[in-house]
């Protein structure tokens, strides 16, 4: 369970999120919706406590400016937007680094942790390629193992930031298809920056509308992926359709004016 | 998703989960007893070159404590080429595992181990020295040295340590840069103030092996011994540092700290190796590099690579430094830049560059 109130957020001397709260209930998925610099970002590393920010964050109650950078690391893993792709390291090494809050200062892994590693791989679908460098991996199987790093953190909160931006579709559903059987299975709370819309209403239980660095409009997809409020804060005109499967389904009304 | 369907015919056992990272493992024990066997034979041949021939079995001998060798030989093997062979060395090792960690603290390739302002504070102080005439005090040049390339990280450290400059890899780069700047303006007006001392200033700065002895190797050995030590152990720190703040801290990292710790470690490994060699270049930059790109190794085992292959880079080039132009000797920085630049083109192209 995450609790955010009045969650304010600067960069330099620009307040990019001012006052957000948000009640994310454990083993749910939120997705942060919005045009760009609308402060997605910053509002999901600051729930992750990896961005200073003034006001409340509460992960499972407790406070999270109470943790130590250690325990943090345990309860809360983050996928980066734009990982960073480490030129030496086999997939199974990449992986392992994920145990990083589980280890001391100078520790390094222990059997348990060579074990977890080896369950995370088989879980994302790497086993395969653990002993391969994760340079010569695709872009969607080096997302997984950046999931994989997530998991191996053995943390309850998983915070992704854009996680499919640069994947094809079918590496978008891979990777988003992991999260979601992950958060099925195991409980894991899940929060998401998302561009694509369709996709979010899919995976996401709510939905929050972020525009400007506020919170316009939270709920379930249905109520909050509607033409009006969309028109209004994107600036263009969508069509929201059902599609066969009852799934909502969102594009541009008028393709010139989609692409401003 | 590929090989899926044989993940599902093989259900995850101990035996599948056990083996860590066979192909790391099996890289990491192959270049460690290459390392080893390459400073072995670098030991010996540091120690048979020299003016008076002596046959490399007898040196052998020698080294297991057995051997017939005459009471001059064992004398020129013990107080002349052994330290000298020793102190290349470990000033090798300092350089080349100070390189290492720079690069991946500040996840810049082209991290030295002066990169800090190291080598102008060392140099101001062995210039200050130098011009008091005081350089002939046991251990004032060398200590100078040490204090001085302390003083440069430290100000350094200090100028980007403030708030607003974010406490950031690259302020503490740019810190580095200006301290610098500054350091060696400061040592250039000294060094033109008392232009009589020009030559003996030069010949620091150039680095030098050539006065080395069981002195130098007391003095550089037990910093050069502990910050290796902690950068060993803080091999997989190098690891998450590398993967950039952001990410490091997501892990669990507490960034500033633990690159604290790494820069600290690295700066007296070089302070202590300037302290006694003097400024020689391009070691710490190569050695890492070259490492890194022959074996494709992670941070992680080219720490300890670096120990291994830097100790007998410098060997080697110390020997070249003492037989090229024998009886003359060549500054060492100067054999290091000519062999190390190409070296390092040659490693590059064969590598098609960094992985």
């Amino acid at each position: 369970m995450i609790v955010a109130r009045d969650l304010r957020v600067s960069r330099g001397r620009r307040e990019v999120v001012h006052g957000v709260s948000l009640d994310v209930p454990a083993g749910s998925w939120l997705s942060v919706v919005g045009p760009n610099g609308a402060g997605k970002s910053s509002m999901l590393l600051a729930i992750a406590g990896l961005l200073p920010a003034s006001g409340d964050v509460r992960l499972d109650g407790g406070p999270l400016r109470d943790l130590t950078v250690r325990a943090r690391a345990r309860m809360v893993a983050l996928v980066p937007q734009q990982p960073v792709l480490p030129e030496s390291l086999t997939v199974a090494e990449y992986v392992l680094l994920g145990r990083t809050p589980h280890l001391s200062l100078f520790g390094s892994e222990a059997g348990r942790d060579h074990e977890q590693a080896a369950r995370v791989l088989a879980t994302v679908d790497l086993a395969w390629a653990a002993d391969r460098l994760v340079t010569t991996l695709s872009g969607g199987e080096f997302h997984r193992a950046v999931v994989g790093r997530a998991l191996a953190q053995e943390a309850r909160v998983l915070i992704l930031d854009e996680p499919t931006s640069g994947l094809d579709l079918g590496h978008q559903l891979q990777v988003l298809e992991l999260v979601d059987g992950l958060r099925r299975r195991q409980g894991i709370t899940v929060v998401s920056a998302m561009h694509d819309l369709t996709m979010a209403a899919r995976y996401s239980d709510r939905i929050a509308l972020m525009v400007d660095g506020q919170l316009v409009a939270e709920g379930a997809p249905g109520q909050v992926l509607r033409p009006d409020v969309l028109e209004r804060h994107y600036g263009v005109a969508v069509h929201v359709m059902r599609g066969p499967n009852d799934e909502l389904i969102v594009v541009p009304a008028n393709a010139a004016r989609s692409a401003p | 998703m590929k090989h899926a369907s044989q993940l599902e015919s093989a259900p995850l056992t101990q035996e599948r989960a056990r083996p860590p990272a066979p192909r790391a493992r099996r890289r990491a024990v192959r270049w460690t007893v290459v390392g080893v066997a390459v400073l072995f034979v670098s030991v010996l041949i540091g120690l048979f070159a020299g003016a008076v021939r002596i046959p490399p079995m007898s040196i052998l001998g020698w080294m297991v404590g057995d051997g017939n060798l005459t009471e001059q030989q064992r004398a020129i093997l013990a107080q002349l080429r052994l330290p000298r062979v020793v102190l290349a060395g470990l000033v090798g090792a300092a350089l080349s595992v100070s390189g290492c960690a720079y690069q991946a603290a500040f996840r810049n390739p082209l991290a030295d181990p002066y990169l800090l302002g190291s080598a102008a504070g060392a140099g101001l102080g062995a210039t200050i020295v130098i011009v008091l005439g005081a350089a002939e005090a046991p251990f004032a040049l060398p200590a100078a040295a040490f204090l001085g390339a302390l003083m440069g990280v430290g100000l350094a450290y200090l100028m980007a340590s403030t708030r607003a400059a974010g406490r950031t890899s690259t302020s503490l780069l740019l810190g580095g840069v200006a301290v610098a700047s500054f350091l060696t303006a400061v040592q250039t007006y000294v060094q033109q103030r008392n232009t009589s001392d020009l030559r003996e200033v030069y010949a620091f700065i150039l680095g030098r092996l050539g006065t080395g002895g069981w002195h130098e190797v007391l003095l550089a050995l037990p910093w050069v011994v502990l910050a290796s030590a902690v950068l060993l152990a803080s091999r997989r720190l190098l690891e998450v540092l590398s993967l950039g703040d952001l990410e490091a801290a997501s892990l669990g990292a507490h960034v500033a700290r633990d690159r604290a710790i790494v820069v600290i470690a690295a700066s007296l490994a070089t302070a202590a190796a300037v302290a006694v060699a003097g400024l020689i270049g391009f070691v710490g930059l190569i050695v890492p590099h070259a490492v890194r790109m022959a074996t494709g190794a992670s941070h992680r085992l080219v720490v300890g690579l670096s120990l291994l292959f830097g100790a007998s880079f410098l060997i080697l080039c110390d020997v070249l430094a003492r037989t090229v132009v024998a009886p003359g000797e060549l500054p060492i920085g100067v054999i290091t830049a000519m062999i190390g630049a190409p070296f390092f083109a040659f490693v590059l192209r064969r590598s098609g560059g960094a992985r």
